[in-house]
């Protein structure tokens, strides 16, 4: 099974925590650590395998972990664990992550840390792999960020916490991806355009 | 006001990069503040900071109960944040996680899929004992769920629940089983993953299901579960030796085909794990490995090596020709490479190449970097060399001299294992020691060397010159070099107690050799001046040890100065103190002590009564009550008074000598004597012959037993026992010991036993209880369930005004709680009051409880702490657990209950395996059987070993397929007495040409030819295979698998099956379908192609054999038009079809036989020729009729079958040389007898 999923920066500075083991907050900090301290010595074109960490050893656990420009995606895994089939399945991750954020960078995982854990939520569970497949992930992302959507409309917790209604609409024009008043208008002018059409013809 | 949100406190901690934990900690002080407030927003808020910060390293535990309030929040949006929180902090040690229980369940089952799915996914990560147990129903539930999604999380949590409630494993096995066969691959694949990882751990109990995986591995073209169901072959492979044989064929067909090189890796890995015998395949794996090794891809290197590394230890001579490449490999750029590399050489070191090896890793010590790796290398020199009793080591001498020669290798961190390996050698090998003195003689001379980094070198280098001092040249030098290390008072203090112990041993030496004159006393005042001035300064170490040696060694040399002084000479006395040879006491020594016969360690040692006198009390009265019987009816009063006194003489004698064997006190002297005497002649004698043969070899072949030889750690270990009991000896007693010890010459490799160790039983490992959840986990999935075995559900407490049977079950039920949460507070505090929480907290329904109900209570719960305390709850429980169930009778039940008895199906279980495994397929009874006895009342579930239906490509048939099961299912569940409930009558499946991994039966006659199916009937267009089964499911049925081969070059369609009935066999025939109504067979006939399907007859008698009639038509579809054929079919039920073996063993077969049951006899002669064929008879027998053979003695054969409607058939093969081979056969009924013995017959 997965152990651990780890993200973190060239410097070792974590960008995404997950243990499927329970490990105290102390504990998964010197994990990080280690592991950084490990990784971060090898050269790109070294194996994405390596064994050991010394809070680990003895034990059943193996590092494999890919590199992407500033940051390391590991996963602690046990011998269970097919080391080719995560390291396909870092990428598919990644790729997922890439989907989600559209051209995915440090800084994206750094303040939308949770959505990774939407991501992951989808193919890991319970430290057992869930799906594989990319297409299967996004369309369950998909649902959930749908539904994230209407929530917020709902709410408008967007930006601060501006709850009245007369700030409703505003709200929701700036989670269409802020895109300006104007933008919407017609957005919304559109489709009543089209229908004046249909009545017309 | 504006809180901060996630972004604002993410961009707050960049930009405070000076003072991070001082901005932190503001920011907790406000999220402290958000959190009071009763805005959910705001909350939730405050969790999702919360939880950025955990990730920092901020433990967010204290917030437990706010996370909680977050999740309840009906909010999806908030409820994420909240679960999300809750997955990454939540753990056993939450008590307010317990809160949450109500929540996470009814969010597991919400209909929206969403909330259920992120419940799911969080919950696996902060699942507690608790919580599993609470849930485990509901999550069980959800894995019959609509959403694939929410079967797949759902099977894939189901893995948590198992691994902190495996009670639950049990029963939700065959739901789990079932979801192996799901229509959604994804789920199939989750199951697949979640049986993996339990096989892992315990894979006896999952061979049965290998069947089933590897219809699933040949049909799935799925690479990632491929992978998962071949690693579980991996695991499953060392518990069966045939599954390896199965294996062969689709793993090297994979490996030949696949592209995946994921794939291949496991497949070759699985390869070397299930067949290592196995040349071809084996070289087959070096090949591509040697590929991996040689690839680009350094993931693939090291990959390749990771394998050979398997491989080598079976097969070294395999990587003899990549030993180049490996070593190569040494020098690659990549740590996890080279140490995969050194791995492999250990491996495949022989006494031929060991110095070269040797060599090149000593050359690479030299330009390699980072001290953890040198220390690995020179771990791995140690080890190579020491291997099996150092069996590959030629020349002692050079061994040493590598070895010395890593001592002075620089930056080495830890010298131990070099300085251990020294001393071993040069303890075990008597040739080497004085070469090896002189080495270490040389060692201490060169004082620079020995920096207290190389402490552990020190110990040995001194002990080593002590002992045998008598090898030094100039005893006096090494003496005075002994003190003159530098910053000698930094070493650990066993090294310098060593030291100082040692350097009598080396002044002793020095007064022996000295000459007699004025030179020789000379040397002996300096030395003894040395030595005295050197030891006064040890006297003022802070190191107690030091001091007590120092203090000794000083106060033995002044006495032998005071008597020198004198005149006299102690010498003698001296050198006795330290005389005599030490020898490694085996690592297992202590263990193999025998305890003596009569010790009895769990008995009293003082007896809480006197119950000496009554014991002994009969001891007399049977000697005298009988002594006085026999004299009184034949012997005259005179002589009998002097026998009396003698028989009174013996048995005192006799009582004498069993207290004192009873005494644990006691040492038997004569044993003790001569036990090691005999021990160490026997052994000096062999070793010295070899050493004869090879001038410097060990002294110590493994002489014992193979399977004892130790290795080398342990022998290491043990030297070091060896020293440190003599340290310990010398230190308190003195002279006398050693002398009285008899002096053993044994270097043996085992090290010293305790006499009368046995020494050829095995080290078995002391099972020690551990938390380990794999090892509660090792549950035999077999067995049908029984009733008390089901997953606890939670149910609302019932108010007592309800009607009075629920009232009661809520009260059971209450207590079951209760038990629950006492369990709890018994894990939290073992110390509490119970009688007096109790009260507390049965205040509230205390009235509605009889005196007796919390008198069982009480003791229920005294039961159940035991079980807690108990290491082993599922092992042991068994016989507790139906304690349970009586009081619990009231219990909701979920399963159909199950009667039989376990062992039936466990050796119906087997059998299939062993039918699966068997290597023609045609040994065995049908895969597919179960038991009669449990036919029946099995659930539906339970028969895995049912071959599931290969991935149809027409999914039509298989929904309808499954459809109707479903139906019949639940139309079984509503009716259970309804015994003969059919299966699907017809089910067909695409397959290629009769495969010849299927398990197929060959029935009827049988004969020693492959062919795995009968030709039923065959025409030019058409033709048809057969083959009966029992049906697993029902009693008194059978199911008849039909091939169909097209021989036409045309399409057959409407395919018909027309049987007619008779009075004891009837098809039973699809619903709508009239009884004198043409079955209407679902598939059309390619050219070329073949098509399998099945159907179910039951049978009323199956005394005798049976037969149908029936006709088959239909249309040959070519381009000229259609026509109309037919043909007709007999089918034929031989006595066999409906007889299946069981694994009775022998006592339950004597108890069948013995009670009178079986009256019917006949018996028949087989004209069998010669004697020999006696075992050939006995196989024909036991495959042709479904027997099993219970036993076989000399030239007879017991064999046991039983029928599917129950009847127990037996049968006596005899070799009854000049007749031939006479059998009889018998049963409960006259007619199955005759006509068993008529197959029999036939058979021949």
């Amino acid at each position: 099974m997965i152990k651990a999923i780890l993200v973190f920066n060239n410097f070792g500075k974590p960008r995404f925590l997950k243990f499927f083991e329970y490990f105290t907050c102390a504990e998964q900090q010197q994990i990080i650590r280690e592991t950084y301290h490990l990784v971060s010595k090898r050269d790109d074109s070294l194996c994405n395998f390596l064994e050991g960490g010394s809070l680990t050893s003895g034990g059943d656990w193996k590092i494999v972990y890919r590199h992407y420009a500033t940051l390391y995606f590991v996963f602690c895994v046990d011998s269970s664990e097919s080391e080719l089939g995560i390291l396909d399945l870092i990428q598919v991750f990644v790729e997922t992550l890439d989907k989600c954020f559209e051209n995915v960078c440090e800084l994206d995982l750094i303040f939308h840390m949770e959505r990774v854990h939407h991501v992951i939520d989808e193919i890991v569970v319970g430290g057992l792999v869930l799906e594989t497949n990319q297409t299967g992930i996004l369309s369950q992302l998909h649902v959930q960020t749908k539904i994230e959507k209407s929530n917020q409309t709902a709410t408008g917790l967007v930006k601060g916490h501006i709850n009245s209604a007369p700030n409703r609409a505003f709200v929701a024009a700036q989670s269409l991806k802020n895109t300006d008043i104007a933008a919407i208008s017609k957005k919304i002018s559109t489709p009543s355009n089209f229908s004046l059409r249909g009545i017309k013809f | 006001m504006f809180e901060k949100t996630l972004s604002d406190l993410v961009r707050g901690i960049r930009a405070h990069k000076d003072n991070e934990p001082e901005y932190i900690g503001e920011c907790i002080l406000e999220i402290k503040k958000e959190l009071k407030t009763d805005n959910m927003t705001n909350k939730a808020n405050a969790v999702a900071k919360l939880t950025y910060l955990h990730m920092m390293g901020y433990d967010m535990s204290w917030a437990a109960f706010n996370i909680i309030e977050v999740m309840s929040s009906n909010k999806f949006v908030f409820k994420r944040i909240g679960y999300l929180a809750a997955s990454q902090c939540f753990h056993e040690g939450i008590d307010v996680a317990m809160l949450a229980t109500n929540l996470v369940k009814k969010d597991a089952l919400s209909i929206q899929t969403h909330e259920s799915s992120i419940a799911l996914s969080s919950l696996s990560c902060f699942l507690t004992q608790d919580l599993a147990m609470d849930l485990a129903n509901d999550i069980m539930a959800l894995m019959i769920s609509t959403k694939p999604i929410i079967r797949k999380k759902s099977t894939l949590a189901m893995y948590c629940i198992f691994m902190k409630f495996p009670d639950a494993l049990r029963p939700a096995f065959p739901r789990l089983k079932e979801k192996l066969e799901d229509d959604d691959p994804g789920v199939q694949c989750a199951a697949v993953n979640v049986i993996t990882e339990l096989a892992r751990h315990n894979p006896q109990n999952y061979l049965s299901m290998a069947p089933l995986f590897y219809n699933l591995m040949t049909s799935s073209t799925n690479n990632w579960m491929l992978i998962k169901i071949i690693k579980l072959f991996g695991s499953l492979c060392p518990m069966e030796q045939r599954l390896g044989k199965k294996l062969l064929d689709p793993l090297t067909n994979l490996v030949n085909t696949t592209s995946a090189m994921s794939l291949l890796f496991e497949c070759v890995m699985t390869m070397i794990k299930g067949m290592p015998t196995h040349g071809p395949s084996m070289q087959l794996c070096v090949t591509k490995l040697r590929l991996f090794v040689e690839d680009a891809d350094q993931n693939l290197k090291y990959l390749g090596l990771l394998a050979l590394g398997e491989i080598v230890r079976e097969h070294p001579k395999l990587i003899q020709p990549l030993r180049d490449m490996i070593i190569d490999c040494l020098e690659d750029r990549d740590e996890s490479i080279r140490r995969r590399a050194l791995n492999l050489l250990g491996g495949m070191v022989s006494r031929k190449n060991l110095a070269e090896i040797v060599n090149r890793l000593r050359q690479h010590l030299g330009d390699c970097e980072g001290t953890a790796y040198r220390d690995d290398i020179i771990n791995k020199i140690v080890s190579i060399c020491s291997e099996n009793g150092y069996s590959n080591v030629t020349n002692f001498e050079w061994y040493l001299t590598v070895l010395v020669e890593l001592l002075r290798v620089e930056g080495v961190k830890d010298t131990g294992p070099i300085a251990k390996q020294i001393l071993d050698v040069t303890v075990r090998v008597p040739d080497v020691r004085p070469f090896s003195v002189k080495q270490m003689s040389v060692i201490l001379e060169n004082t620079e060397v020995l920096i207290t980094e190389m402490s552990e070198a020190l110990y040995c280098v001194a002990y080593i010159c002590g002992e045998y001092a008598v090898y030094l040249d100039d005893p006096g030098k090494t003496l005075m070099c002994c003190y003159k290390q530098p910053r000698l008072n930094a070493a650990p203090a066993y090294v310098q107690a060593t030291l100082i112990h040692n350097s009598l041993k080396l002044y002793v030496r020095v007064l022996e050799v000295a000459p007699s004159g004025p030179a020789g006393d000379e040397l002996r005042n300096d030395s003894k001046t040395f030595l005295i001035e050197n030891l006064e300064s040890s006297l003022q170490s802070g190191e107690l040890e030091v001091q007590e040696r120092a203090s000794l060694v000083l106060q033995i040399v002044r006495y032998m100065a005071k008597v020198e002084g004198k005149g006299g000479s102690v010498l003698r006395e001296l050198k006795a103190l330290i005389e005599g040879e030490l020898n490694p006491v085996a690592p297992t020594a202590q263990k193999k002590v025998p305890i003596p016969d009569g010790l009895d360690l769990d008995a009293w040692i003082n007896p809480p009564t006197i119950e000496k006198e009554p014991e002994d009390m009969p001891w007399d009265k049977i000697l005298f009550g009988s002594d006085k019987a026999y004299t009184d009816t034949t012997y005259t009063a005179s002589p009998d008074s002097y026998q009396a006194t003698e028989e009174e003489i013996m048995s005192k004698k006799q009582q004498r000598e069993l207290s004192l064997a009873h005494n644990p006190h006691y040492l038997k002297a004569g044993s003790s004597i001569i036990g090691p005497d005999v021990e160490a002649n026997s052994i000096g004698t062999t070793s010295t012959i070899d050493l004869v043969n090879k001038p410097i070899n060990l002294s110590i072949p493994i002489l014992m037993d193979n399977s004892t030889a130790v290795p080398v750690e342990k022998v290491k270990k043990s030297t070091k026992k060896g020293k440190s009991s003599r340290k310990h000896k010398k230190k308190q007693g003195e002279s006398s010991e050693e002398e009285v010890q008899p002096v053993h010459r044994v270097n043996v490799a085992l090290g010293e036993m305790p006499e009368g160790a046995n020494l050829s039983d095995g080290d078995t490992k002391s099972s020690i209880p551990t938390n380990n959840p794999h090892d509660r986990l090792n549950i035999n999935l077999d067995a049908p369930l029984r009733d008390e075995e089901m997953i606890p559900v939670r149910r609302h407490r019932e108010v007592g005004s309800v009607v009075e049977k629920p009232a009661e079950v809520s009260a059971d039920h209450q207590e079951e709680r209760k038990r629950k949460k006492d369990k709890k507070r018994h894990r939290r505090d073992k110390e509490a009051d119970e009688d007096k929480e109790d009260k507390k907290r049965d205040r509230g329904e205390r009235k509605k409880e009889t005196a007796a109900e919390r008198e069982e209570r009480k003791s229920k719960r005294r039961h159940h702490k035991k079980e807690v305390d108990g290491p082993d709850l599922i092992g042991i429980g068994d016989g507790e657990d139906v304690d349970r169930n009586q009081t619990e009778q009231s219990k909701v039940k979920q399963e159909p209950t199950h009667v039989s008895p376990s062992k039936v199906v466990d050796s119906i279980q087997q059998d299939d395996l062993d039918f699966w495994l068997a290597p023609d397929a045609s040994t065995s009874p049908p895969p597919d059987t179960n038991g009669p006895s449990i036919g029946a009342s099995l659930l539906p579930s339970e028969n895995g070993t049912q071959p599931i239906v290969t991935l149809e490509e027409d999914s039509t048939h298989k929904k309808k397929h499954k459809h109707r099961r479903d139906r019949d299912k639940k139309r079984e569940k509503h009716r259970p007495e309804q015994v003969i409930e059919s299966p699907p009558p017809v089910a067909s499946t695409t397959v290629p040409l009769i495969d010849p991994t299927n398990d197929i039966l060959e029935l009827g006659f049988l004969n020693t030819k492959k062919n795995l199916q009968e030709e039923l009937v065959a025409d030019t267009n058409l033709r048809i295979l057969f083959e009966l089964k029992q049906n697993h499911m029902y009693n008194q049925q059978v199911v008849l698998h039909l091939t169909f081969c097209s021989k036409s070059p045309s399409t057959l369609t409407t395919l018909e099956f027309n049987i007619v009935d008779s009075l004891n066999v009837q098809a039973v025939r699809p619903p709508g379908v009239g009884a004198r109504d043409a079955i209407l067979l679902p598939f059309q006939l390619t050219p070329g192609n073949s098509q399998e399907t099945q159907i179910t007859f039951n049978v009323n008698n199956v005394l005798v054999p049976q037969k149908l009639k029936g006709t088959l038509t239909y249309m040959i579809n070519s381009a000229l038009g259609s026509t109309s054929e037919k043909l007709d079919v007999r089918i034929s039920f031989p006595v066999s079809a409906f007889i299946h073996t069981t694994n009775f063993n022998k006592n339950e077969f004597m108890e069948v036989l013995g009670s009178g049951e079986l009256s019917e006899a006949v018996t028949s002669q087989l004209p069998f020729i010669r004697s020999t064929d006696f075992n050939n008879a006995v196989t024909l027998i036991s495959t042709g009729i479904h027997v099993s053979v219970i036993e076989r003695v000399g030239t007879g054969a017991s064999l046991y079958g039983v029928t599917i409607g129950q009847h127990h058939v037996c049968l006596l093969v005899k070799d009854s040389l000049q007749s031939g081979i006479s059998v009889s056969v018998k049963s409960s009924e006259q007619i199955l007898s005759q006509s068993v013995a008529t197959e029999i017959a036939k058979l021949v």
